[in-house]
């Protein structure tokens, strides 16, 4: 077993099969455009900007220990899930879906929002923090309570709270199947993910929001136990300012917006003894810069960013395998030699497939027909490279990223890997979507056609933007610290995936949920 | 074993010179026309944004995107493509939409270099010719500007109540309710 820096050793214990009677509560009651109407003032011990995994879990640990909580969103007070990626984009995602990061190529760069934000149109992908990157994190803040060992009850009470189990084969779909079998005919690692879906259907719908409120997004577990402890959540409004007196953060203010025609209406402000922001490892420092705060809080605010990017490869099969069907993201694996590097299964919508595949146009035909043989599973690396976070003019979010050649090098190895994955697995034929490298049958051939290409040659995906206000002991190179208090402000504490230390390696949401939990925890006194 | 791959004939350097002179210029007067033709133009009638150039233009790129196919009811051109970019377009702040109006404009132009045609006018054989082009251009930074143009029309296409029904099939959930 590799005990590199991103050794996956623990990232799937053992889970029982939770109940979703349990586990999935109403989906929480929230305030909206309406409520703010002329203006509205509000009064509360915490004021928490954002209602992500982050921001949820925090404000489920205050409100029981009896703070008042007033819960900040941007997005739609209720969910408006419809299977479609026009209208999920227009409701439920930040800045309409449009994020790009500049640098030697562009990325697109996904975040969620509404309440429950990203695990509202995440795949419910649960991997538990790996223990060598705790150990990284808590030696680097100099802080025992971030140990693995010290974090093994938070990650216990979430993954139960979230209902957190194996995706059971029923309904797994051919397309995890086939990266399951494939990995283990290889020996690797790996298999049916853990994923926070107790009442799956297998519709492989999570990215436009579960239909059927079987997948635990903290809608329907976090908030709605902070409500019932007395938060109040403030939805359909966009934060655009941290209000600072006597060198103190005492509050938040922001326009509602209207979910449907985006009219700006009244000013909310919010009156608290502490702020915390937890818009995301985008949005918290977009909304540092937009504060104007970024030059007090140091340096390191906005910079160090990772967002795991990766490519993906699809496999051509000769059976039906309709991708779209089954747990949305089901299967994984990982390659002890390649520590740092998870590869998992995706869907995409039948657009994207036929772009990536270039199969438009002329070749429409040939398209449609050919959708329902493809498989495709995503190389995801946890990246060295890094890139900013800053604010624009009008408030929206300017993003850099700069690629190293050792993660364009990693990301090549990581697609020869899924090739021989999926060709164990059973397909019969490779495509990439990357400019200039065609079709193949065998996974060194694809090796080979990658190895000359640039990075701006590929179809990169971003969707887990973190680092960007990084958690330590030094003011120049963090912004917060071990606790998630501000370095340069007092009553300002950050809790979501901005302070990550370092890049994470797994998908985010039961990590972003611990480090909510665990700050605030700290912040009531209970760790 | 890596399935044929179409090999262009080499250019000699002189011909790339010419080439590459001539394409300077033409992108000059290119670049030059959508500079100077672009004005905030009041949206066309029944538009919420767009004016009457950009939604010729959306509408002559989803035919060529989407032609007409046998597994679904309606090709691109019959799904009102342009009005469902007009409305995804209304919903974006002001700067990203200006910047995606300014992008229909460049692209459409973008053909002239070469065909002294603006894109909308191409007949539907050179439309798809040059969406060919663009997705497999060397510049990155056209291949994602028609990549994303494309996804976007491609969202309406898929969804659209008369093509749906194709994908709902698929789809356990029901594509696009």
């Amino acid at each position: 077993m590799s005990h590199g820096p991103h050794s996956y050793d623990n990232i799937v214990p053992d889970y029982p099969v939770p109940d979703p009677a349990e586990v999935i509560r109403p989906e929480v009651a929230a305030d909206g455009f309406a409520e703010v109407g002329h203006g509205r003032l509000l009064e509360a011990d915490v004021v928490i900007v954002g209602s992500g995994p982050g921001g949820s879990a925090a404000a489920r640990v205050l409100a029981e220990a009896g703070r008042s909580v007033v819960v900040v969103e941007e997005g739609p007070a209720r969910s408006r899930f419809r299977r479609n990626h026009a209208h999920t984009s227009r409701y439920h995602m930040q800045e309409g879906g449009g994020m790009i990061a500049r640098g030697r190529t562009l990325m697109p760069i996904a975040a969620g929002r509404g309440v429950g934000g990203g695990t509202l149109v995440n795949s419910a992908l649960s991997f538990q923090t790996p223990d060598s990157v705790l150990a990284d994190w808590s030696e680097r803040c100099g802080d025992a309570l971030w140990k693995p060992a010290a974090m093994r009850p938070v990650f216990d009470d979430i993954t139960r709270i979230v209902g957190v189990g194996i995706t059971p084969e029923v309904v797994a779909g051919e397309n995890n199947k086939i990266v399951a079998r494939g990995a283990k005919k290889l020996g690797h690692t790996g298999g049916l993910a853990p994923r926070n879906t107790p009442g799956c259907s297998g519709c492989g719908a999570c990215n436009f929001g579960c239909p059927t409120q079987g997948k635990a997004s903290t809608n329907l577990t976090f908030l709605p136990r902070a409500v019932a402890a007395g938060a109040l959540i403030q939805a359909e409004t966009r934060v655009h300012e941290i209000i600072v007196e006597g060198g103190r953060a005492v509050g938040v203010r922001g326009h509602a917006v209207h979910p449907d025609t985006r009219e700006l209406g009244g000013i909310l402000e919010v009156r608290a003894k502490e702020v915390v922001v937890a818009a995301g490892g985008i949005g918290t420092p977009r909304l540092l810069w937009q504060a104007g705060l970024a030059e007090r809080l140091g340096p390191a605010t906005g910079v160090g960013l990772h967002v795991h990017p990766g490519s993906a490869v699809f496999g051509i099969c000769d059976h039906r395998v309709e991708m779209w069907r089954g747990a949305t993201q089901g299967a994984y694996f990982h390659v002890d030699s390649m520590p740092g590097m998870l590869p998992h299964t995706f869907q995409a919508p039948p657009e994207v497939c036929l772009l990536t595949t270039g199969m438009l146009g002329a070749r429409l035909e040939e398209g449609m027909a050919m959708l329902p043989y493809l498989c495709g599973c995503i190389v995801m690396i946890s990246d060295k490279s890094t890139g900013t976070v800053r604010a624009t003019a009008d408030g929206r979010a300017d993003i850099t990223y700069e690629w190293l050649d050792s993660d364009v090098q990693r990301v090549k190895d990581g697609m020869k890997v899924v090739a021989e994955v999926l060709l164990a697995g059973g397909a019969r034929e490779l495509l990439a979507p990357v400019h200039g490298v065609g079709r193949h049958t065998t996974a060194e051939s694809l090796a080979t056609a990658l190895a000359d290409r640039s990075i701006r040659d590929f179809t990169l995906y971003a969707a887990h933007p973190m680092s960007t206000c990084r958690m330590g002991t030094d003011p120049e190179t963090s912004v917060v610290g071990p606790d998630g208090r501000a370095h340069g402000l007092d009553g300002l504490v950050l809790a979501d995936s901005s302070i990550f230390p370092t890049s994470l390696g797994v998908n985010p949401q039961i990590t972003t949920m611990a480090v909510g939990t665990r700050i605030a925890q700290r912040m009531v006194g209970l760790a | 074993m890596a399935v044929e791959l179409i090999e262009w004939p080499m250019l000699s350097r002189r011909k790339l010179l010419l080439l590459g002179a001539a394409s300077t210029t033409l992108s000059t007067l290119t670049i030059g026309r959508t500079v100077v033709g672009w004005w905030d133009r009041p949206p066309g009638a029944n538009y919420a944004v767009l004016d009457p150039d950009e939604a010729a233009f959306l509408r002559a790129l989803a035919d060529a995107a989407f032609p007409p196919v046998s597994s679904l009811a309606r090709g691109g051109a019959d799904c009102s493509l342009d009005h469902f970019f007009d409305q995804s377009c209304s919903v974006l702040p002001e700067t990203p939409r200006t910047q995606l109006r300014m992008l229909l404009h460049l692209m459409d132009n973008l053909p002239r270099a070469s065909t002294l045609s603006s894109f909308t006018d191409l007949d539907l054989a050179e439309r798809q010719a040059v969406l060919e082009g663009w997705l497999g251009n060397s510049l990155a930074e056209i291949r994602a500007a028609a990549a994303s143009l494309v996804v976007l029309l491609g969202m309406g296409f898929t969804t659209h109540p008369d093509n749906s029904p194709t994908f709902s099939a698929w789809y356990g959930c029901g594509y696009g309710r």
